[in-house]
């Protein structure tokens, strides 16, 4: 998969440096859902809550990904678990806490597991990440059936509340990934992700920054999970599916990875299509406009339909450095 | 100033692997500053006070030259000290240039930049000079003394080029096979006759 550049450099938006661009995609994007409600089409505003949750979802994964070169294609593990922990909470304590619980369990379930994977190459993490989420497929399974787990309450949330939660968690989540995104601690991450060997002897404790950066992406799964639990009410063993785990892949490739503008976009792009199509298609015909939309960018647009937005600047800085 | 020399596969590389922590020794203890580095990761020796570069410069390709620094650097980041480092090492006009850019003269530049970020008291430099023409050579080598001369800092210099080693160090350990062969001051080393045969044969 081709990268923009992470670093948030090096490309521009007219005068515009990315960096901006991002605040811009997101105010755009949290504008777009404010006037969503004024439409007053229930279905667009269900679509909508799944981008919140998908958006999110996307984002942890590209974190993962451009942040510090671990590939996860088992991300649906902290996303699942966030779900499952928040609907069992939820069966005890009141929502609020629970949510929180849940997401903060996801976090540390799927940061753990995430982190026995650090040492191995990033191919190979992969698979064990996918490996390790069909585990959770088939517990959930056991343990629910297929019918999984729901929410009963005599005292719903209103479609308006739930909808205002999450424009305002999809807002705090992208913003919390744009601030790690733009810090200084991102260099470090970037550092680990150019080469493992040199950030190790040059003082970076890289297990280490690897291990923090599992648990950040599973902490904004989590959310992800939780919110998607809360919205539909449910969880049950297909959160754990395989074609959960790639639906964030398939995200960014659309959209790009390396900067918060790239989850954004492709989760609008490919909620919309998997949301919509099937009322007029069957779930095949989806499916296969959906695979053929990933391997056209890929094919047409390795860097995501941002790419198509921003150029790519590759002349050098300034004249070469003196010799001596 | 300290050089380590030796034919090819006499074990350069991996005495320094050892020793920062990038290899483990399967015998034998490595101290450091009296202390037992032993075992110990490479991110632990770095932070006690030990740097490296490496034969074939290894950069952080997707940040510009100066983030390269600001992402390990130890101590003051302050303006003045990174315009210091990169006057030091003629990185300047390139700052904001992405490292993946740069040619592999430059790279050894950023690489020995890095590691003088890192506030090491003692630098390993792994063929400093290996793959350049002259020009870099000779400017690798004035960077080189400054670091020693001016900034205080113990380098050791692993260099196939004997001649330009011998010009700037001031004591040589010449390993073979893995065992150190002869030390001495380079006129010493010119003239063992150890030191020929670990070379020549015979």
């Amino acid at each position: 998969m081709k990268e923009l550049e992470p670093a948030n450099r090096g490309l521009a938006f007219g005068n515009v440096k990315l960096k901006d661009v991002n605040i811009a995609i997101l105010i755009a994007a949290l504008f777009s859902s404010l006037l969503v409600p004024l439409t007053g089409l229930p279905y667009l505003r269900f679509i909508m809550m799944y981008f919140f949750a998908y958006a999110i979802y996307t984002a942890s994964w590209d974190l993962l990904y451009s942040y510090s070169g671990q590939l996860s294609l088992g991300q649906a593990l902290p996303f699942g678990l966030g779900a499952f922990f928040t609907i069992m909470f939820i069966q005890k304590i009141p929502l609020i806490p629970s949510a929180v619980l849940g997401t903060l369990a996801a976090a540390a379930v799927g940061g753990s597991v995430g982190a026995t994977t650090i040492r191995l190459k990033p191919g190979y993490q992969g698979i064990a990440l996918l490996l390790f989420s069909q585990v959770l497929y088939q517990i959930t399974l056991i343990l629910y059936g297929e019918e999984g787990l729901s929410i009963f309450s005599a005292t719903p949330l209103s479609q308006t509340t739930m909808y205002i939660s999450g424009v305002l968690i999809f807002a705090v989540a992208m913003f919390a990934i744009y601030l790690i995104q733009t810090s200084t601690y991102r260099l470090k991450l970037l550092a680990i992700k150019g080469d493992n060997l040199a950030a190790n002897v040059s003082g970076i404790n890289v297990p280490v920054h690897k291990a923090i950066v599992f648990f950040l992406s599973s902490l904004i799964a989590g959310i992800g999970g939780t919110y998607y639990a809360i919205f539909t009410s449910h969880a049950d063993f297909t959160v754990f599916a395989v074609p959960n785990s790639f639906l964030p892949i398939g995200m960014a490739i659309v959209g790009g990875t390396g900067f918060l503008g790239g989850p954004i976009i492709g989760s609008a792009i490919i909620t919309m299509l998997i949301r919509i199509l099937p009322i007029w298609y069957s779930l095949a015909v989806t499916l296969f406009v959906y695979g053929l939309a990933v391997m056209a960018i890929l094919k047409i647009r390795p860097t995501g339909i941002i790419g198509l937005l921003l150029r790519r600047k590759t002349a050098k800085g300034g004249p070469k450095a003196a010799k001596g | 100033m300290y050089g380590l020399i030796g034919p090819n596969g006499s074990g350069k590389t991996t005495l320094l692997n050892l020793v920062t922590g990038v290899l483990k020794p399967s015998a034998g203890k490595i101290y450091f500053k009296e202390k037992d580095v032993t075992g110990k990761p490479p991110h632990a020796i770095t932070k006690m006070g030990m740097g490296r570069t490496f034969q074939i410069p290894r950069i952080f390709p997707e940040l510009t030259v100066e983030e390269n620094i600001l992402a390990v650097a130890r101590g003051s980041n302050s303006k003045d000290r990174l315009k210091e480092i990169f006057d030091l090492v003629g990185l300047n006009p390139l700052r904001e240039t992405k490292a993946r850019l740069l040619d592999y003269g430059e790279r050894k530049h950023l690489e020995l930049a890095r590691a003088i970020a890192l506030d090491a008291e003692l630098l390993f430099l792994d063929e400093p000079m290996a793959g350049l023409d002259k020009a870099t050579m000779g400017a690798i080598s004035g960077q080189v003394r400054t670091l020693n001369k001016e900034m205080g800092k113990t380098l050791v210099i692993i260099e196939h080029h004997l001649e330009e080693l011998m010009q700037l160090t001031d004591h040589v350990f010449v390993l073979d096979h893995g065992q150190k062969i002869e030390e001495g001051v380079p006129e010493t080393i010119r003239s063992s006759k150890a030191v020929h045969r670990a070379y020549f044969g015979g």
